[in-house]
């Protein structure tokens, strides 16, 4: 476990910031207690200050896990969000796309939202843009990213994808193994 | 009149031609008469010619005549003119490597003989090669040293060290062969980069610790030199990371400074620029606006209310 290097906070907030834009600062300026990133075999976990210094104590091999995972650097150094952080993105996103509820099983499954089950989008998506997906009862089901602008979602076929699937909540199912 | 002024000029030109006969050349050394020669040039140079060309053919039948198959041969003397050499010099042959240490130390070597009488066989055997005199691989007996141990199998022992030395002096040929060509010799026994044209004290260091690091204990139990100073330099970068247990507060400023100047290079560059998206969805709504509003004026019930609410702005 070790605090992110500047590098690695770098690329990790550039992913951060298109999904929750400047909302970033509020995971870290909480008014709640000292929160901290940090990097625990190649995974950057979230938690509090008391959490990480307890959980520091176990040896690297034997801790699977503390506070929040948010993701996890690639080999390459990208970094790959988790569907374990959406209860953070969830509630600063800045993109949203709400799913139809006949479209939310097919989410839920891992395939990309077409534009047949897209029940609203929000107004100023651009394309490729970092979004979170909801269903129209405003639950967070997941985040993707949009394949197309808001203005080009109007005139699409309905059997054209409008946002990508990155992450659903279906995968606390379907790989319940991977997850941690 | 014309035919006394040739003899003349011939006589002139023979009293100060130059001839190779041995080359089948006569040489006339006189300056030319640039006004005569501009008069009529062709005729200049055609005259200047049969006489150069008479001389020539005096000269031949001068010489001492020989007959050969009915055919009447002149015998050349030898060509007294120098001429310049066809191809270029063949450049001098590259030193070997012990060449160039025996051409140092002054060693030459003594001529042997190539045959040398051998006593026992009664024959002359060559002192080197196939069917050699003293030939060591012949023998049927080989003497033990006292050292040595006595079970080894000297027979075979002595085939392997002289295959070994033929491989070794091969290996010679071809670094010399190398060497001469320019190419990269390949090195033995050090790494590379101590080899290189300009060694110098870092690459040395950066050697060693190389070689010290190549054993199963990664240079932990290998031995050390005499006066062997802590080596730091050359061992390579190692990865620094800040304290886990650092203050949380400054690790978070650092973090949100960070984010700022992430931030702040972006928002530049999108201020700067026109949204577009942003301006078409505008234009847009409000287009879909005025033509909804002229169609309410036109029929009291409008029939885009259902299809336009998708699109309804969420905030």
């Amino acid at each position: 476990m070790r605090p992110l290097t500047e590098e690695e906070t770098k690329n990790f907030f550039e992913k951060l910031t298109k999904y929750i834009g400047d909302n970033v600062k509020l995971l870290l300026d909480r008014s709640d207690g000292l929160y901290c990133f940090r990097l625990h075999r190649d995974r950057v976990y979230y938690c509090k200050e008391e959490i990480m210094k307890k959980a520091a104590h176990f040896p690297r091999k034997e801790l699977i896990s503390f506070g929040t995972c948010f993701g996890k650097f690639s080999k390459t150094k990208k970094f790959r969000l988790n569907v374990t952080a959406l209860d953070f993105l969830a509630p600063y996103a800045k993109h949203k796309i709400w799913v139809k509820p006949s479209a939310e099983q097919q989410f839920l499954y891992g395939h990309h939202v077409m534009k047949s089950g897209l029940g609203r989008i929000t107004d100023d998506t651009t394309q490729y843009q970092g979004v979170v997906v909801y269903s129209m009862s405003d639950v967070p089901l997941g985040f993707g990213a949009s394949a197309k602008s808001t203005a080009e979602c109007r005139h699409a076929d309905p059997m054209s994808i409008v946002a990508f699937h990155q992450a659903d909540i279906g995968e606390y199912l379907r790989s319940e193994a991977n997850l941690i | 009149m014309v035919a006394m002024e040739n003899t003349d000029s011939l006589q002139q030109a023979a009293s100060v031609s130059v001839q190779d006969i041995g080359n089948l050349v006569q040489f006339d050394p006189r300056p030319i008469d640039s006004s005569e020669f501009k008069k009529d040039p062709d005729s200049f140079l055609k005259q200047a010619c049969t006489i150069g060309t008479q001389l020539l053919i005096n000269n031949i039948f001068q010489l001492p005549v020989e007959k050969i198959d009915d055919v009447i041969i002149a015998k050349l003397p030898a060509p007294s003119t120098t001429l310049p050499r066809e191809k270029p010099i063949p450049k001098e042959k590259p030193l070997t490597k012990w060449e160039q240490y025996a051409k140092l130390k002054g060693i030459k070597n003594k001529k042997k003989q190539r045959k040398v009488w051998d006593e026992t066989s009664k024959t002359w055997k060559p002192t080197w090669g196939y069917k050699r005199i003293n030939d060591k691989t012949k023998d049927w007996l080989i003497e033990i040293k006292k050292n040595e141990d006595p079970n080894q199998d000297f027979f075979s022992k002595r085939t392997q060290e002289r295959n070994e030395r033929v491989s070794k002096n091969e290996l010679q040929r071809l670094r010399n062969i190398a060497r001469s060509s320019k190419k990269k010799v390949p090195g033995v026994g050090a790494t590379p980069s101590v080899l290189s044209e300009n060694p110098d004290k870092l690459k040395l260091k950066k050697a060693l610790n190389i070689a010290k690091r190549a054993d199963a204990s990664m240079s932990k139990f290998s031995r050390k030199l005499e006066n062997e100073d802590k080596v730091t330099k050359g061992l390579g970068k190692k990865r620094k990371f800040e304290s886990n247990y650092g203050d949380i507060k400054n690790e978070k400023d650092k973090q949100l400074k960070l984010f700022e100047k992430l931030t702040s290079t972006k928002d530049r560059s999108s201020k700067e620029k026109l949204n577009i998206e942003k301006a078409t969805n505008k234009f847009i709504q409000s287009e879909n606006a005025e033509k909804s509003s002229g169609k309410k004026k036109l029929a009291k019930r409008s029939k885009m209310g259902g299809k336009n609410k998708k699109f309804s702005k969420k905030k």
